[in-house]
């Protein structure tokens, strides 16, 4: 058993120094932000699959695309059409490309949901209304605290660090 | 903070007014939560109207054939296409400010991208329905898909319009995806300030349980610029395509190589257009005029400047290629653009594609709301007129003279021309209604790194 | 199903030209080839007993086509024919190539008879007041008339026949006339087509035909005589002159003064634009010259001659001149043609140089016709007769007198006071309006008869289907009351033959059947001595003076006749040769002439004879002659059936008056407020300089050929090209031979099922031709030069249409056919856009739905009938080549070269077309090919068309 202690700040800064010290500290956080926050990452490093599994799925979609249309057109039913060769690699770059888009594209949106667990309809956190404001205006620090009861020291912390108000969610 | 009066645009700020997250998330979200005024309703009628006539020609062309339109022989495609060019053309700036602006770093993009690219998205479905009206047999449309038939026969390859087919649908799937990625954050805060409970569940769906975690956000900036990378070569490749259904051909006035580069621009330049068709009604009705500040509109003035230069270098290569090559058919065919009975269709292109957007040079005229849509609107006049030009004025007069003959429209062609601009309308101001029209993270993003500046 | 020989009622006697002994084998991959066109709508039970289908007859296989001989008459004189049937059913007529009057040609109006045939506006049983009788009833009813007039010996009886050859007509009206010796008999033919009859007999006292062997002339002058088109030797006279427009020693010239153009008028060398009162003057002008250029070795009275007076215009001058020295220079091998003129003078003239200069290129036969004379004047005769209250009956064959009538003559209230008036009708007319008994008239595919050709020949008529509904042949019925029990058509037949023939007659007759004529009944020529003084003295007659201003010109209609052909489809929707209007008729000005008038193309005019009027629009047609109004007959004809249907084009009857039917009359316009929208096929008139159809000088040659070289395929092309290995087919159109007569755009549509669109979607220029004869005007609009163009698909072989489909609808074949996929086309229409030719007609509308269900009957069941949305084209006439490819292939053969006959190339009188296979090297088409006139159209395309044209060889008369 144990609970999150959510710190919500009027502004960044403050939030990711706090983050810095707390982590400094051994404490398990996480940051909630209206909107991307560079300094969080540098506080939460952390890696994305994405560009590697988009740069596959473009790879994938050229090849599917060429050997497709050379199958189709030149080896499994080639038709006389206009005179022009069954193997005309001109006329088979434009649909290569799409594909490749196209693949690359479906292969990026796979990876970023299932790297941010998308869909998720529920939050461990979602109870608390500090919380529910991270995407509005408040930037939550969200810190784990492994004991039962919730310590004054690590809010008096938080207090003096900035935080606006402090929201503890226990585990349920 | 009050909207200031509309006509001008004065201010060069991105932001207006003393501005705070909160401010910032109210004032874009108002409108997905204020009940629809009576200005929603005055447009959504017209626009139902005009959706209905543009089934019921939909109907009429399918039930008893293409012969309802005015196509002939020669002039074998018509209305159906110049439509289709003239909506994906508009459907291309969308994709372009939201992702090339984005690779360049664009900060002013950042208001307008959400419906840029929701005018896309609907431009691209009016556009998609034209070409498969157009077919003598639309219930076949799915003959040019690749899939394994009855008849063990494959789409052709090496056809412009099985390279449309694939451009254009994957064009509308990447948009969609990118639109809807960029909306996932948004959605997320709709939800979490939703005051009906119906509301909470449906953008809680909608936005698929987005937390704006670290972890999440690093997550959404890496396939948003990948996206937005993609989307950029896609934007040019599809209009390109397009213009494939025209180069490839051997029909004087078509079979061109400045195609390419050509349909591009034209393309931007109807986008742009019409972003600002659209744009300058919406801050004013939605009280937005804040973020899309009078910056942004001369800004895409500016833009449409630099495009009307593009096109107009199309026109004029066209000509001297023309005079340069001298062969007698491509000859007879530019003649009867310039100077045949169609002419004044041709005229009226140059005016409005060329012309029109010198105005732009002038600070004052970009600075006037009023001027800047019936110039845009003129500058969408113009490209269709382009449209037209290209297709019906090389065809209605080829290579063998006894099969020359005129082309006239029918009302048919007109329901759905106008039909298809309702269809347009409607869905756009149901994505005014029930989306947020501005990236509020964005601005949220955009407002912190300005204050950052300042500081 | 049943098969034709039961279908006709009389197994015996039908002989099919070609029965092969028939396998069990052949019969299943035909059945597989061609596929079975089951029609059992089409089959109604005959009169006689017929047995089920159970054991199939000796050469009657399903969806094999049997070919009968036959016979089509026009004005009474026949065209030798084939037909092709399927299960019964006819759906081609082709030409019978024994025939002196077809030679395996046919022209459009033959192509065209067949969806007459089946027309769903025909009669389709006896009327009687306002109700309708059965046949028995009738056959009573005219059994009690014949009873009613035997008395008094028919003296209250009239007949008023159309013109005919037929022998058994003829005994018939013999019998007639024996048992009713004071009736009487009129013969009526609108046009007077008599007047060279005449001619003759005031040189010779006898009536005389004229035939020209245009095969032995080199100098033809053809006078106010469009024998291209009119005329029951325009096959056999088309095809001798262009035998002779090949070769550059050996051509002919062609000199030609007429009103309108015609054909000849486009063929011709040399062309003088008349007006209908100046011809009778170049005629006698034009002899005048030949008999001074010949000297004494010409009769003194020919010499004598007066000029002509008022005295010609400059240009008509030279060119009569240059036409007397050319003429004269090939004095034995200049033949002078005035055949389809109706003027006693021009033709006299024409009789008195071919009997000068013609030598063994002219013959003269015996008139064939049982009436020779017949012509308007029978009608007047007849008016009068019932003014003067002597007809109690009128037995009417003619065709529709009341339309067809002088306007000033009154007969609709004529017709309407004779107590009992009986019309033999095909379609309810004008005329049946009027008609107390109104009879069906059997049509020729489903009659017993003979008739025969201009120079005598017989042809038996054999039906290849019962008659469809209760209908009467003109023999049938007239033996209603020549004998007192009407016999059936076949009955009579057989009764007059089986004396004539002999002894051998069943074979005789069955021979006759099969080759469709009757051997060696032809006529001898006939060489009379000329009484040159009755021919001065004639032509020494003053003229009438002309008429002052505008001089009008009625003339019959290339299409649709005097109105015959007024509800036949295929030819409504077939574009006139030279006016390219489909479903109308217009008011042909000059240009000049419609300038000076203020009038433009479709401004509506009110066309005034004499007081009589019309309102007609106009259409200024370069080549017509300066101040002659030309207006084409057969149009505006109301058919009962069709009333709500839209009567196309103006009545020019209207102001034919009997003065305007007999010699040149003033015609004048007045200008109408409002404008006329015309069914053009095509509009655009000039070819803008482009080398489409590309004519060569004769003497010019062999340098001007080099021009032709840059329009060979001699363009390098950036990937390789497919190699043909087996058949190559290909197609050669001479231009020098094409006299634009149309008839391949017929039987185009006849063969292939192409659907009519009607008037309204031709002028949204929906028309679906395959195969189009395009018609372009160059130089001066007074002496135009007129090029023909036939136009379908190239098959090319690197073909624009074909890369640029994108589900593959339309593909190649490895023997280069650019075949048309229909069941996989979507209608795109990309495949149109690029092709440079525009020949490909796509179905914007279900245009086939719209096709009556009798005419389907004559679909032909070895083509694809079209649905809608989709693209279609000449295909080469596949059907036929696989066809063939079957023969051959049981055979174990190879395709022989001649073997396969596209449509067009059958019916073309000219053989102007070929068709077959570049792998045979001395094939026709391959020796076409590498011809010097050929050259590809547009051929820098790099479409490599595998059809070549030749170029047009002119051969342009001296000092003009």
């Amino acid at each position: 058993m144990g609970a999150w202690v959510l710190a919500g700040f009027p502004e960044e800064k403050p939030m990711v120094e706090a983050a810095g010290k707390l982590r400094g500290e051994g404490y398990t956080l996480e940051l909630f932000t209206p909107f991307p926050s560079p300094d969080g990452y540098e506080v939460l490093p952390g890696p994305s699959m994405v560009p590697l599994f988009t740069l596959c799925g473009g790879v994938a979609g050229v090849c599917i695309g060429f050997f497709f249309q050379w199958w189709a057109n030149a080896f499994n039913f080639p038709i006389i059409v206009g005179g022009r060769p069954f193997f005309s690699i001109p006329t088979y770059v434009p649909i290569c490309f799409e594909c490749m888009v196209l693949l690359a594209s479906f292969s990026g949106l796979y990876c970023f949901f299932i790297a941010c667990r998308l869909p998720k309809l529920d939050h461990p956190l979602a109870g608390s209304e500090l919380f529910a404001r991270h995407t509005i205006d408040r930037f939550v620090l969200a810190v784990r605290w492994e004991r039962e009861t919730p310590s004054d020291p690590l809010e008096q912390r938080l207090h003096a660090l900035g935080a606006a108000e402090l929201d503890p969610v226990r585990d349920s | 903070m009050e909207p200031q009066a509309t006509g001008t645009a004065k201010s060069d700020a991105l932001i207006e007014g003393e501005q705070s997250n909160l401010s910032l998330h109210q004032s874009l979200l108002r409108p997905v939560w204020q009940p629809p005024g009576i200005r929603f309703w005055a447009l959504m009628g017209p626009a139902t109207v005009l959706t209905g006539i543009y089934f019921y020609s939909a109907f009429l062309t399918v039930t008893r054939g293409i012969g309802e339109w005015g196509n002939h022989i020669p002039v074998a495609w018509a209305f159906g296409i110049v439509n289709f060019v003239w909506w994906i053309g508009i459907g291309h700036a969308g994709t372009l400010i939201s992702a090339i602006l984005l690779l360049f770093l664009q900060k002013w993009r950042t208001s307008i991208n959400r419906i840029a690219e929701a005018m896309t998205i609907f431009a691209v479905m009016c556009a998609g329905t034209f070409p498969l009206l157009h077919l003598g047999r639309p219930w076949y449309f799915y003959w040019l898909l690749p899939y394994p038939d009855t008849m063990h026969v494959w789409p052709q390859f090496k056809s412009p319009l099985t390279w449309d087919v694939f451009a254009v649908s994957t064009y509308l799937i990447v948009s969609i995806i990118f639109w809807y990625v960029g909306m996932v954050p948004d959605l997320a805060a709709l939800r979490d300030s939703s005051p009906k409970k119906y509301q909470r569940a449906l953008y809680g769906a909608l936005s698929l349980g987005w937390r704006g975690s670290t972890h999440n956000w690093r997550q959404y900036q890496s396939v948003y610029l990948l996206l937005a990378g993609l989307a950029t070569p896609l934007v040019l490749s599809v209009h390109t395509i397009v213009s494939f259904d025209f180069a490839v051909s051997i029909l004087p006035g078509w079979h061109e190589t400045v195609f390419p580069p050509y349909f591009v621009a034209g393309a931007l330049h109807s986008g742009f257009a019409m972003v600002l068709m659209l744009v300058i009604p919406v801050r004013w009705a939605l009280r937005l005029e804040h973020v899309i500040t009078g910056r942004h509109l001369s800004a895409l003035a500016k833009l449409a400047i630099a495009t009307s230069w593009l096109v107009g270098y199309g026109y004029a290569m066209e000509h001297f290629i023309n005079r340069y090559g001298g062969d007698q058919y491509d000859v007879h065919e530019y003649a009867a653009r310039v100077t045949g009975h169609y002419a004044w269709i041709w005229a009226l292109m140059i005016t409005c594609n060329v012309l029109v957007p010198q105005f732009f040079w002038s600070k004052k005229l970009r600075h006037n709301t009023w001027f800047l849509w019936f110039a845009a609107l003129l500058i969408n006049v113009g490209m269709w007129c382009e449209r037209f030009v290209i297709v019906v004025l090389s065809l209605y007069q080829d290579f063998i003279p006894s099969h020359w003959r005129d082309y006239a429209p029918r009302l048919v062609d007109l329901g759905l021309f106008f039909g298809s601009m309702g269809l347009f309308t409607l869905l756009f101001l149901l994505f005014l209604r029930y989306l947020p029209p501005v990236p509020v993270s964005d601005m949220k993003e955009l407002h912190h790194e300005l204050k950052k500046e300042a500081a | 199903m049943v098969s034709p020989t039961k279908t006709c009622g009389c197994e015996s006697e039908l002989v099919p030209l070609r029965v092969g002994p028939l396998s069990r084998r052949r019969f299943l991959q035909i059945l597989g080839a061609a596929g079975v066109a089951g029609l059992p709508g089409c089959y109604r039970p005959p009169p006689d007993p017929v047995a089920p289908y159970a054991r199939m007859p000796e050469g009657v296989t399903p969806g094999n086509a049997q070919h009968y001989a036959s016979a089509l008459a026009f004005d009474g004189v026949t065209t030798g024919v084939v037909v092709t049937a399927y299960e019964g059913r006819p759906t081609k007529i082709e030409g019978n190539t024994l025939h002196p009057a077809s030679l395996g040609a046919t022209g459009a109006w033959e192509q065209a008879a067949l969806i007459d045939l089946y027309d769903p506006a025909r009669l389709t049983s006896v009327g009687l007041g306002r109700g309708g009788i059965g046949r028995a009833e009738f056959l009573e009813h005219m059994r009690a008339l014949a009873k009613r007039h035997e008395p008094d010996g028919g003296a209250g009886l009239h007949l008023l026949l159309a013109p005919s050859s037929s022998p058994s007509v003829g005994a018939t009206l013999e019998r007639l006339r024996a048992r009713f010796p004071k009736s009487t008999s009129h013969t009526y033919r609108p046009l007077d087509r008599s007047a060279g009859l005449r001619a003759a007999r005031t040189a010779t006292g006898k009536l005389l035909a004229t035939r020209a062997h245009l095969d032995r002339a080199d100098v033809v002058v053809a006078l106010d005589s469009d024998f291209m088109s009119f005329g029951p030797e325009r096959l056999r006279l088309s095809h001798e002159w262009a035998d002779r427009r090949t070769v550059a020693k050996s051509m002919n010239r062609l000199y030609v003064a007429e009103t309108q153009v015609s054909l000849m008028g486009a063929m011709a060398d040399a062309r003088l634009p008349a007006k209908p009162s100046e011809l009778p003057r170049i005629a006698s002008e034009l002899l005048r010259a030949v008999a001074g250029a010949l000297g004494a070795s010409t009769p003194a009275e020919l010499r004598a001659l007066p000029a002509a007076n008022p005295p010609l215009p400059e240009f008509a001058r030279a060119f009569v001149q240059a036409s007397a020295r050319d003429l004269v220079a090939h004095r034995g091998r200049a033949v002078v043609l005035a055949n389809e003129s109706a003027d006693e003078t021009v033709q006299l003239a024409a009789f008195a140089l071919n009997q000068l200069l013609a030598g063994a290129a002219v013959e003269l036969l015996p008139p064939v016709e049982l009436e020779p004379l017949a012509g308007p004047g029978a009608l007047t005769d007849l008016v009068e007769a019932i003014g003067r209250g002597e007809v109690k009956t009128l037995l009417c064959t003619a065709f529709d007198p009341v339309y067809t009538g002088p306007a000033d003559l009154g007969v609709r209230d004529a017709l309407a006071k004779v107590p009992e008036l009986i019309q033999l009708a095909h379609l309810a007319d004008e005329t049946t309006a009027v008609a107390g008994v109104r009879v069906p008239r059997s049509h020729p595919l489903e009659s017993w008869g003979d008739v025969r050709a201009f120079d005598g020949t017989v042809s038996l008529v054999q039906p290849l289907i019962a008659p469809l509904y209760d209908s009467f042949t003109e023999l049938e019925l007239l033996s209603t009351l020549a004998d007192d029990v009407g016999h059936t058509g076949y009955a009579l037949l057989r009764g007059l033959w089986q004396p004539k023939l002999g002894a051998e007659f069943e074979s005789r007759w069955r021979v006759a059947l099969q080759d469709g004529l009757l051997a060696g009944s032809a006529n001898a020529p006939v060489a009379p001595n000329v009484d040159w003084a009755a021919v001065a003295g004639a032509l020494s007659r003053p003229l009438p003076p002309p008429p002052e201003g505008l001089e009008l010109h009625l003339a019959e209609d290339r299409k649709i006749r005097t109105g015959e052909f007024t509800h036949n489809p295929w030819l409504q929707e077939c574009p006139d040769a030279l006016t390219q209007l489909a479903w109308d008729n217009a008011l042909l000005l000059n240009p000049k002439t419609a300038n000076s008038l203020g009038l433009e193309l479709a401004s509506m005019v009110e066309l005034s004879v004499d007081g009589k009027k019309v309102v007609a629009p106009v259409m200024p047609m370069p080549g017509q002659a300066e101040g002659a109004v030309t207006v084409h007959l057969g149009y505006g004809h109301t058919i009962a059936a069709n009333a709500n249907e839209r009567v196309v084009g103006f009545n020019a009857f209207q102001v034919r008056t009997r003065r305007a039917a007999s010699g040149p009359v003033a015609a004048t316009l007045r200008k109408l407020e409002g404008g006329y929208r015309f069914g053009l096929i095509q509009i655009e008139g000039s070819d803008q300089g482009r080398p489409i159809s590309v004519e060569v000088e004769a003497s010019e040659l062999p340098e001007k050929l080099a021009d032709l070289a840059h329009l060979r395929q001699e363009h390098p092309v950036i990937f390789p090209r497919y190699a043909y290995p087996g058949y190559r087919w290909a197609m050669a159109i001479d231009l020098s031979r094409c006299i634009g007569c149309q008839a391949c755009v017929v039987a185009c549509r006849a063969e292939n099922n192409v659907p009519i669109v009607g008037r309204d979607e031709v002028m949204r220029g929906r028309e679906m031709h395959w195969l189009r004869v395009d018609r372009y005007f160059a130089g001066d609009v007074s002496a135009p030069h007129v090029r023909f163009h036939p136009l379908m698909c190239q098959h090319c072989e690197d073909a624009p249409c074909e890369y640029v489909c994108p589900v593959n609808a339309t593909v190649h074949s490895d023997e280069g056919l650019n075949e048309m996929v229909y069941n996989r086309c979507i209608g795109t229409r990309y495949c149109s856009n690029n092709c440079p030719y525009k020949v490909r007609r796509f179905n914007f509308h279900a245009y086939a739905d719209q096709t009556p269900s009798t005419e389907q009957l004559a679909y032909n069941p070895e083509v694809t009938v079209r649905s809608r949305g989709v693209m279609e084209k000449c295909s080469y006439c596949v059907q036929r080549i696989e066809r063939v490819r079957i023969d051959r292939e049981i055979a174990g053969e190879m395709i022989r070269d001649g073997d396969i006959q596209t449509a067009c190339q059958q019916v073309c009188p000219t053989e102007a077309i070929k068709f077959g296979s570049l792998s045979d090297a001395e094939g026709v088409v391959s020796t076409l090919h590498a011809d010097v006139r050929r050259y590809d159209l547009l051929g820098e395309l790099n479409t490599f068309p595998r059809t070549a044209y030749l170029a047009r060889l002119t051969n342009r008369a001296k000092g003009l």
